[in-house]
């Protein structure tokens, strides 16, 4: 049986540019706990063509960030990411790795852990230590409906994949530890693509990040310059119901909902939508919704914090006057 | 995504997943005529071909299209040789949740149906929200089991409500289970989840049982057809639909009502006419009623789907695929003033597809309701 505290703790803190992913700090903020329940230190590792941004991580609370620097790590590719880090790993002997469950991090932790000849718990949704301090990860199946308490008693490091979102974001506090730069040895044949050109697909609207969401259903009769314009004054972005995309008033990705978008913006304006399930299921985890129906029965309205019973044109013509001033 | 697979890879039998299949669907007997391709209402839109999908699967080859299907069974009652294809459907689903080649959306589905006990992932609290002014004798060993879609979709609460009022009005003692209900766990089933569906069925087994339940009404077919198939295994209670139920009522004068003089049409839901065969109980609601009946060409076993089955409510349709539109027209095309169905999927497809601005949509309870008295 191996004791946890013969090594540090380490997140793969996973780059999106020159900032991080929630779920790197979220794991950040637990790897802390933990290390300090164990007595032991939390080391961020982040990779990628040079170092620098590594120094946001001290505001999570880390004791080490390790950066590791090189051209050919600039994208992200399996095979040259995971010669990089695990030289790293069999270098300084941590007894915990722990990454989040995204594409990139569930591709590397996959040959990370063959490389190590380690076990990897994925996609796990809350992590305990046994009484013989082993992290457990917590995994639910639905094969039968179970969860699944898994555990690697016998190698190191232990690995464990976390979904996003499962533990809370740390706030940033005072910067902490050292940062040191780690130039890996490699050469073209450990990397496995390469990037010839980057161009995001279609549109990018991602209103699941939106803070304002101006919505617009039926009701609106295919009138979206207006409720266009008062999302672009409020900072925020256009979404609709379904019958509105069916219509071909708005693009389809901007469709909230069962088979939409699942939203969570500070602040929903529901223009001219009765309510129905399929579509409320998508404001739910807003803030603040306010709704503006001529039917003052229409479901949405169960759903409001602040319900406009009449016609939307003179509601939203006197909103874009107030903002406008 | 889910795109149609054209492969190259070479042919390899999997006898082992091929027995698997064939044990539970007969598949085996499949002679590859051809009837249930023909027969499936998406041969015309997509590029879903059951034969084929039957013959992919021999070869040990899941075709993607399987998460088009709706399910409908219109493919079972067709085949000469009896195989069971919306089973087969199913099982290849199955295999799919063991390789995670699942669409958007259906993971979400069963998180909401595992942790929250309802398909839509909203607080388990809510689930008597339903019944606003409706009271419940809460005696007896009548349950009505209100199923998530009428727990949650403003909608189909109605259903509920009206059911629960026409039950009062008879003088019915029931109970119902308010937010200890859980899901029936046929959309974990259509979606190839038959775990998640078996512990439902447990669930709800216990939960009759402690209840001292003897006869479970479900508003929803897709309940109906769930708890009457995974009850059985527990030697349970009966399971009847609504309209079952109150066609006794109606027939043994315990509500009476006529509506206004309209003429209405009306839509089979497939889990509840192919699937468990009851096709007179809402037409004779309706007439009892006093209203007149329009059939659509497509009655009875040959209704089309509307599209909503098969877990199809949690995946995206391209509207130039959308089942439901085509059904709205045809109901509109006999004149009717009303099209009355009996499922909360139906109505929701056929709402959401201007079947309101085309022909008036509407639940057989609800118009039952609206004109009866105790
Ligand atoms: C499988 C399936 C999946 C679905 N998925 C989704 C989904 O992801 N997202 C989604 O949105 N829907 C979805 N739907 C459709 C959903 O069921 C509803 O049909 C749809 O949300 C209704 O859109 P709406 O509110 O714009 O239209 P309606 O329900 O027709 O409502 C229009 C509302 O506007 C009001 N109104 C009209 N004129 C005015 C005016 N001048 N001023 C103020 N108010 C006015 C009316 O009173 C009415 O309440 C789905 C349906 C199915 C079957
Ligand atoms: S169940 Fe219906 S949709 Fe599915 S294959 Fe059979 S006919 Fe086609
Ligand atoms: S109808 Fe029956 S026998 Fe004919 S191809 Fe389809 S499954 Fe096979």
């Amino acid at each position: 049986m191996i004791d946890v505290r013969e090594g540090g703790i380490w997140v793969y803190a996973e780059r999106r540019g020159d900032s991080f992913l929630p779920v790197s700090l979220e794991l950040m903020g637990k790897a802390r706990e933990i290390a300090d329940r164990l007595g032991v230190e939390l080391t961020a590792l982040t990779v990628g063509r040079d170092g620098g941004a590594g120094a946001q991580l001290r505001r999570y609370g880390p004791d080490h960030v390790l950066e590791l620097a090189h051209p050919l790590l600039t994208t992200y590719d399996a095979k040259a990411y995971a010669t990089a880090i695990s030289a790293e790993l069999r270098r300084s002997k941590p007894s915990t790795l722990l990454l989040g469950a995204t594409r990139n991090g569930q591709d590397l932790a996959g040959r990370l852990a063959i490389r190590m000849r380690t076990g990897l718990t994925a996609h796990v949704t809350a992590l305990e230590l046994d009484d013989r301090q082993n992290l457990i990860g917590w995994v639910p199946g639905f094969g039968g409906g179970i969860e699944a308490g898994v555990s690697c008693p016998v190698r190191r490091p232990q690995m464990v994949t976390v979904k996003p979102g499962v533990f809370p974001l740390p706030e940033s506090g005072t910067p902490t530890g050292d940062v040191t730069k780690v130039v890996p040895e490699l050469s073209e044949k450990d990397v496995g693509s390469r990037r010839i050109s980057f161009e995001p697909k279609g549109s990018t609207v991602d209103l699941t990040r939106a803070g304002v969401i101006v919505v617009g259903g039926r009701g609106t009769g295919g009138d979206f310059t207006r409720i266009e314009r008062l999302a672009h004054l409020l900072g925020g972005e256009v979404g609709a119901t379904r019958v509105a995309t069916d219509a071909g008033w708005v693009e389809r990705d901007r469709m909230i909902g069962q088979t939409g978008v699942i939203t969570h913006p500070e602040l929903a304006l529901v223009f001219g939508a009765s309510g129905a399930v399929q579509f409320t299921v998508g404001i739910e985890g807003a803030n603040t919704v306010i709704a503006v129906n001529r039917d003052p029965a229409a479901p949405i309205f169960d759903h409001a914090d602040l319900g406009i019973v009449g016609d939307l044109g003179p509601v939203v013509d006197s909103l874009l006057r107030a903002l406008a001033a | 995504m889910v795109e149609e697979s054209k492969s190259s890879v070479p042919i390899r039998f999997d006898d082992e997943a091929w027995e698997a299949l064939a044990a539970t669907t007969n598949a085996n007997r499949c002679f590859q005529c051809g009837t249930c391709t023909a027969a499936c209402p998406l041969a015309d839109s997509t590029p879903m071909r059951v034969r084929a999908l039957i013959r992919r699967a021999q070869f040990g080859e899941t075709d993607p299209l399987i998460w088009k299907c709706m399910t409908c069974a219109e493919c079972n009652a067709s085949c000469p040789r009896g195989v069971d294809i919306v089973g087969l459907v199913r099982h290849l689903r199955q295999e799919k949740w063991r390789t995670r080649e699942v669409p958007k959306g259906l993971p979400t589905l069963l998180w909401g149906i595992y942790s929250d006990g309802n398909t839509f992932h909203l607080p388990p609290k809510d689930r008597a929200a339903w019944m606003k002014d409706v009271k419940v004798p809460g005696r007896g060993s009548t349950l009505l089991y209100v199923g998530c879609t009428a727990s949650y979709d403003p909608r189909a609460q109605r259903t509920a409500r009206s059911v629960a009022k026409l039950l009062n009005l008879a003088g019915v003692e029931f109970q119902v289970m308010g937010t200890d209900e859980v899901c029936c766990g046929e959309a974990a089933r259509s979606v190839g989840n038959v775990g998640l569906y078996d512990d439902l069925q447990q669930r709800n087994s216990d939960a009759f049982r402690k209840r001292g339940v003897e006869r479970v009404i479900t508003i929803s077919p897709h309940s109906f057809d769930a708890l009457k198939v995974g009850q059985s295994k527990y030697g349970g209670p009966q399971v009847v639909h609504y309209t079952q139920a109150l066609e006794e009522l109606v027939d043994s004068g315990k509500v009476v009502g006529t509506v206004e003089k309209r003429t209405v049409t009306y839509h089979d839901p497939c889990y509840l006419g192919r699937h468990q065969g009851v096709f007179e109980p809402p037409r004779r609601l309706l007439e009892l009623s006093g209203l007149t009946l329009v059939e659509m060409a497509n009655n009875r076993a040959q209704s089309l789907c509307c599209g909503g089955g098969g877990g199809r409510m949690w995946m995206e349709t391209d509207p130039l695929e959308r089942p439901g539109s085509r059904r709205v027209s045809e109901a509109a095309g006999t004149g009717a003033d009303l099209l009355a169905t009996a499922c909360p999927y139906c109505i929701s497809v056929f709402e959401s597809e201007r079947g309101s601005e085309v022909i008036p949509v509407t639940d057989v309870a609800e118009l039952v309701a609206s004109g009866a008295k105790g």
